[in-house]
């Protein structure tokens, strides 16, 4: 704000309009890269700098890997310690992008002397390429439409929450750099389509590359970027310029593609990208036909063409049959295929549907993440069809591909906050450039607002700022870029002056009209700073409850039980948990451990391509205290994890997510594990004493509720009472045989087990049934209270 | 899967015919039995038994084979529509079965409908329809030996796997492939070229934006209101409560109702209607009365349906602190 | 049949007369390219296509390069002028050689 002041004055006295525009340009993108910065830190100023989960965690030991042993060590690394036993082939299943880039940072700034611990650098990556990516999306919607639309849309996709989501400081994750470096092939491409120029596509195919390096989504690219020449191309509008820009993006971008480990052949070899080949040999055909097209006269060329069309489609469809039946190009894979065909993933692949990210979207979560921008894209969409020309194509194709895929699945939802906060930037610079004419008009309400800005200061006061400066820069592009094809520009200008001629609406509508926009942006500014704070900056690690007079408790049982695991258990215990959709568990291990510099080998993760792996897992956890025994030491197994929430209610616990897990085991073992038995006759799932005995008895009941029969937790509910649940446990008092209670932290939120040794419990064989009813009453010597807390050792 | 039982409640007949005295054939060998069985199910994948056959095949012991019996009452009169359904869905099976590599002769499908065997309905005190029952090699039936078809239904799939669980004989169930989706799809694009044909001098109606415009308007509307959401979960159109009340919004942020994305279709829609109407009243020449008009209208849509949007999101959100002209 | 080798023919008689002589310098360099192509390509159905990155390597900069000479041979032609008002052949030379120095720099990697 200070800043936007003292820069005031000097404005007023240049009397080039070129320079007060660039220079307000500059100064709202700085704003806005700040403002961005600012309220992606929430979670590191109220706990600390720390990686969240499990994914950014495996991210940040591989970079910190990679910065110790160099680059080409870090490519044939092979970690034995995910993922056991088989271990991770880490430089050859993961996108490197993300590790280089801050690797690169790194580096650079320790050339330059400033010492700067890497974990530093990774928590706080993610806030500054948020940055970058407002001012990508600043270039690319000035390219689409104008500079004042395309500030809007840098200050929207600053803040919105949406993408504030994947990219808060800690979370270290692909996401953050990827969506950079989508927006920054966008702007490329978009430039290269309007000049033709060999240059620009070589420099989109360079980010492009980039953006393959960074994130698995980069099929969103290749396939958008044909489907906009194919679109083109139906609406008759070939031109050499983007037979240029296609061809060369797509070869060059073929190439690099390949460069990446992961990615290999697949650009040759798998259906996603067929699309891209079929366009860029559709293209040459084009090509031909308009060369010869030049040379000959119609009905030469009519006999051609028909000529020449039948047999080249003939033998382009025939070597896609035999190639795709021969096995050389491999179907669409499972997930990519679960996107047209909504029901294929629930049927085939569990896995997948597990995942609550992989879930479809409610109406709920498009506006929680995008506010008042939902509303208003579809006006900005409308403009740009109307006054459509070959670039806006592009960004009405993306916006529609972009929503039907968020609709299908939460987690694309990244994909559309770019285009929704472009769209919706043109539409608010179209309808503020026209209400905003007369300068002394909104002088007066900028200056109510700022009286009456409450908590989140710098959002809330910054984006009437920004109204206020697109107004300026609106104006002075409108006047200054006359030359390039900046039509735009000049056709609003000239309405601009014809509305003056005749000027309909009174001073008082507009002001009006312009106080409610500028309400209606503030609320959206508010809404995204409470969305932020409240739902995306916790790591969730960290579990925060409301009491009813909203304040704030944290219950911090996950930290708790990671420092016991790290200070009491060896260097190369193995601990099993459970592979549910939060991957908190593993996380905080090695969060705890990475303070202290020791490591646990965890078995199952959250990347979870080895389906056998988890259902091994699965298997156990849903078996009988026996059977799973002979699992866990066939896993060589020292620790069981399981995270409970019966006595605080929460619901994300393992009971809750154990039909998936038994689910996943089913589909590997049939035989030994059937979902039906984990449901009562009538096909109920309940933990009292209706529940079905498979339940009641296998390994994961029994670790959750294991002492929970002597807990009273008020005086109202019976003994035993699971909060979550709503219910009394059905099988209360019972003993492990094969395993002992090694800690359980305050709120019972985690608890852990030690698997014990053979020679153990090999005292006197009485079988499993005996022992469970063998001491009805176990007593215990300390009382519920100090019960909390408590460890064995 | 709608696995609501058919409510047919059967009476019970007087027996026609005593149990006891049907002695006479059971002068049949296992051998010859396999044999029969096997020739019938050679004409036919599914075999129809009545009393008699059920007695000879199924009652028999001792026998090498699984049974599997669908219970059915296929009769018009009964007018049980689930059982069509169930039957189509047991057809399918027992034909993949029939055609497939794991073809053996130690499993084989039957039905057995009300009407031709009702005493095999009392012998089994089944009063309700349709019903599947494995008959294994050795021993009687088994509680999990009749299929729950009220949890889990009887999708073919799900047959196959309950048929895997009990007797370990993979079925892979191959669907005959359902034309009728690329019949209507073939259709559709045979109206849309008729179409294009027949105005092949005039279309110009391709080039109009508006056309396009509203189409992809409306899609957007579609999406994000969760429509998609509504197509995968299938949630119910409005809920009741006991006491009659109606409630058209999902009370959680977790769901919605098919009625409750409509309001948000509507309310997003009156939004940018209200966009649009504010813009073009600000760059429209015409009349300047009818611009001020727009603009008040648009003013007016923009703000209010902005609001009401809030005021829903805010009941669904617990501890949501802002909102604006309504609460 | 007939009318095609007539179309042909006739199509060899423009090309000689209109087509100048700078652009008929890049015409055979595309030539040479698409040769160049088609011999890799029979050689790696006779012989096979074992280390599978060499092989795609060099075909994939043979293809890489005929489309920039295309590229090329687009912005240079005046006839296109209009289309291309902003690069001027030199330009487009300059971008013809960035594009060549990229791509043969990652292709040197790939090939192994």
């Amino acid at each position: 704000m200070v800043q936007a002041g003292s820069k005031k004055s000097p404005i007023s006295k240049i009397n080039s309009k070129a320079g007060i525009s660039s220079l307000i340009i500059f100064v709202v993108l700085l704003l806005a890269w700040i403002a961005g910065f600012a309220s992606r830190l929430f979670a590191v100023i109220r706990f600390e700098s720390i990686i969240h989960e499990f994914d950014p965690w495996f991210n940040y030991r591989a970079t910190a890997y990679m910065v110790k042993h160099g680059f080409y060590n870090f490519l044939n690394w092979f970690d034995e310690r995910a993922w056991y036993p088989l271990g991770r082939i880490v430089g050859g299943t993961v996108y490197p992008g993300l590790m280089l880039t801050s690797g690169s940072i790194h580096y650079i700034l320790h050339l330059l002397h400033i010492n700067v611990h890497i974990r530093d650098i990774c928590v706080f990556l993610a806030p500054v390429f948020s940055g970058l990516t407002a001012i990508s999306t600043y270039f690319l919607t000035k390219e689409l439409w104008s500079a004042g639309a395309g500030l809007f849309a840098a200050c929207f996709i600053a803040i919105v929450p949406g993408y504030i989501s994947r990219s808060v400081a800690g979370s270290y994750d692909n996401e953050g750099i990827a969506i950079f470096a989508l927006q920054f092939t966008y702007f490329l491409w978009i430039k290269s389509v309007k000049t033709g120029s060999v240059f620009w596509a070589v420099a989109a195919s360079l980010s492009y590359f980039y953006m393959v390096s960074a994130w698995g989504g980069y099929v969103f690219i290749i396939n958008l970027i044909p489907l906009h020449v194919f679109v083109l191309l139906l609406m008759g509008r070939y031109s050499n310029r983007l037979f240029t820009s296609y061809t060369t993006f797509y070869i060059l971008g073929l190439i690099f593609s390949m460069q990446i480990p992961l990615v290999g052949f697949q650009p040759i070899r798998t259906s996603e990208h067929m699309a891209a080949a079929g366009v860029f040999a559709l293209m040459f055909a084009v090509g031909i036909l308009r060369y010869l097209q030049n040379m000959m006269t119609k009905s030469e060329f009519k006999s051609l063409v028909i000529f020449g069309g039948l047999a080249s489609a003939g033998v382009v469809f025939l070597a896609v049959v035999i190639l795709t039946y021969a096995g050389y190009v491999a179907p669409w894979s499972g997930r990519f295929y679960s996107l047209w065909d909504t029901g294929y993933a629930k049927i085939h692949i569990p896995i997948i549907a597990s995942v609550s990210e992989h879930q479809p979207t409610t109406w709920f979560s498009f506006f929680f993440d995008l506010h008042v921008l939902v509303a208003t894209f579809p006006a900005g969409l409308w403009y740009v069809i109307k006054n459509i020309n070959d670039e806006r194509v592009f960004v009405v194709l993306y916006a529609l591909s972009a929503v039907y895929f968020a609709g299908v699945m939460v987690r694309l939802m990244l994909t559309l906050t770019p285009v929704v906060c472009i769209l919706s930037g043109i539409a608010f610079s179209g309808l503020l450039e026209l209400f905003l004419r007369e300068d002394d008009v909104y002088h007066n309400e900028d200056s109510e607002e700022e009286e009456h800005s409450t908590p989140s200061k710098r959002l809330y006061d910054k984006l009437p700022k920004e109204a206020k400066s697109k107004l300026k820069s609106g104006k002075s592009v409108g006047n200054v870029k006359t030359p390039t094809p900046q039509v735009v520009g000049r056709v609003q200008k000239m309405k601009h002056e014809q509305s003056k001629e005749s000027d309909g609406i009174g001073p008082n509508i507009r002001s009006v009209v312009t106080v409610v926009i500028l309400l209606l942006l503030m609320l959206f500014a508010v809404h995204c700073t409470w969305v932020t704070s409240n739902a995306y900056s916790s790591p969730s690690i960290v579990l925060a409850s409301y009491g009813s007079d909203g304040s704030r408790q944290i219950l911090d049982d996950f930290r708790e039980a990671y420092f016991w695991l790290s200070q009491n258990t060896d260097d190369d215990a193995r601990v099993m948990s459970c592979f549910s959709n939060s991957c908190c568990i593993r996380v905080g291990l090695r969060l705890s451990n990475s303070r202290n510099g020791r490591n646990r080998t965890t078995l199952v993760d959250n990347n979870t391509w080895n389906n056998s792996h988890i259902a091994l897992v699965g298997k156990a956890m849903s078996s009988n205290e026996t059977a799973a025994y002979e699992i866990m030491t066939a896993l060589d197994v020292d620790y069981v994890l399981v995270i409970f929430g019966g006595v605080i209610g929460y619901s994300g616990d393992d009971i809750n997510k154990f039909l998936w897990m038994v689910r996943i085991a089913e589909g590997e073992h049939p035989k030994d594990i059937r979902e039906s038995d984990y449901f009562t006759e009538h096909g109920e799932f309940r933990v009292d004493s209706e529940g079905s005995p498979t339940l009641l008895n296998c390994l994961m009941y029994k670790l959750s509720y294991y002492r929970f029969g002597e807990l009273k937790l008020d005086y109202r509910t019976p003994a035993g009472f699971d909060r979550t649940r709503n219910a009394v446990i059905g099988n209360k008092d019972f003993q492990l045989t094969y395993l002992e209670e090694a800690y359980t932290t305050e709120h019972w939120l985690v608890r852990v087990y030690r698997v014990k040794k053979p020679d153990e419990f090999n005292r006197p064989r009485i079988p499993v049934a005996n022992r469970v009813v063998k001491s009805p009453s176990f007593v215990s010597k300390k009382s519920t209270k100090r019960k909390k807390g408590f460890h064995k050792e | 899967m709608k696995a609501i039982k058919c409510g047919l409640i059967i009476l019970f007949f007087t027996l026609l015919q005593n149990v006891h005295g049907q002695q006479r054939r059971q002068g049949y060998t296992m051998a010859e039995r396999v044999q029969q069985l096997t020739d019938m199910t050679n004409k036919r994948a599914v075999l129809r038994f009545n009393a008699n056959k059920f007695r000879d095949f199924v009652k028999s012991s001792p026998r090498n084979y699984s049974v599997v019996i669908m219970f059915t009452a296929m009769a018009p009169q009964r007018q049980c529509q689930v059982c069509r359904h169930a039957s189509d869905e047991f057809t399918i099976v027992a034909n993949s079965f029939r055609y497939s590599q794991s073809y053996s002769n130690k499993l084989f499908f039957a039905v057995v409908d009300f009407d031709e065997g009702s005493d095999v309905f009392q012998m089994l005190r089944l009063n309700t329809a349709p019903v599947f029952i494995h008959f294994p090699p050795k021993g009687k039936p088994k509680n999990a030996d009749t299929m729950d078809i009220q949890r889990i239904g009887f999708a073919a799939e799900t047959i196959a796997k309950w048929i895997v669980e009990r007797t370990d004989i993979q079925i892979r169930v191959f669907r005959p492939p359902n034309y009728s989706g690329t019949f209507a799809l073939v259709i559709l694009f045979g109206i849309v070229a008729a179409f294009l044909y027949l105005r092949r001098n005039n279309l110009e109606f391709l080039y109009n934006k508006t056309m396009w415009g509203m189409g992809s308007l409306f899609f957007c509307f579609a999406m994000t209101s969760g429509q998609m959401w509504n197509h995968i979960r299938g949630p119910p159109f409005i809920h009741k409560n006991q006491n009659g009340q109606i409630a058209y919004i999902h009370g959680s942020s977790q769901g919605q109702f098919v009625f409750e994305t409509y309001i948000v279709m509507v309310l997003n829609a009156a939004i940018v209607l209200g966009m649009i109407l504010l813009t073009e009243a600000a760059r429209g020449k015409g009349d300047p009365k009818k611009r001020k008009i727009f603009a008040v209208v648009g003013l007016l849509l923009l703000s209010i349906f902005f609001s009401l949007l809030l005021s829903v999101f805010r009941t669904k959100t617990q501890g949501y602190p802002y909102s604006f002209l309504f609460k | 049949m007939a009318q095609i080798t007539t179309v042909i023919s006739k199509f060899y008689n423009e090309y000689q007369t209109k087509t100048t002589k700078k652009l008929k310098v890049i015409d055979a360099y595309l030539f040479y390219i698409l040769l160049t192509g088609i011999v890799q390509f029979i050689y790696c159905l006779l012989v096979g296509t074992f280390p599978f990155n060499s092989f795609l390597s060099g075909f994939i900069s043979c293809v890489s390069c005929f489309v920039l000479g295309v590229c090329l041979r687009l912005q240079v032609n005046p006839e296109n002028k209009t289309q291309f008002y902003s690069i001027s052949p030199e330009r487009g030379f300059a971008d013809f050689i960035f594009a060549h120095v990229v791509l043969h720099l990652v292709v040197m990697n790939f090939i192994g």
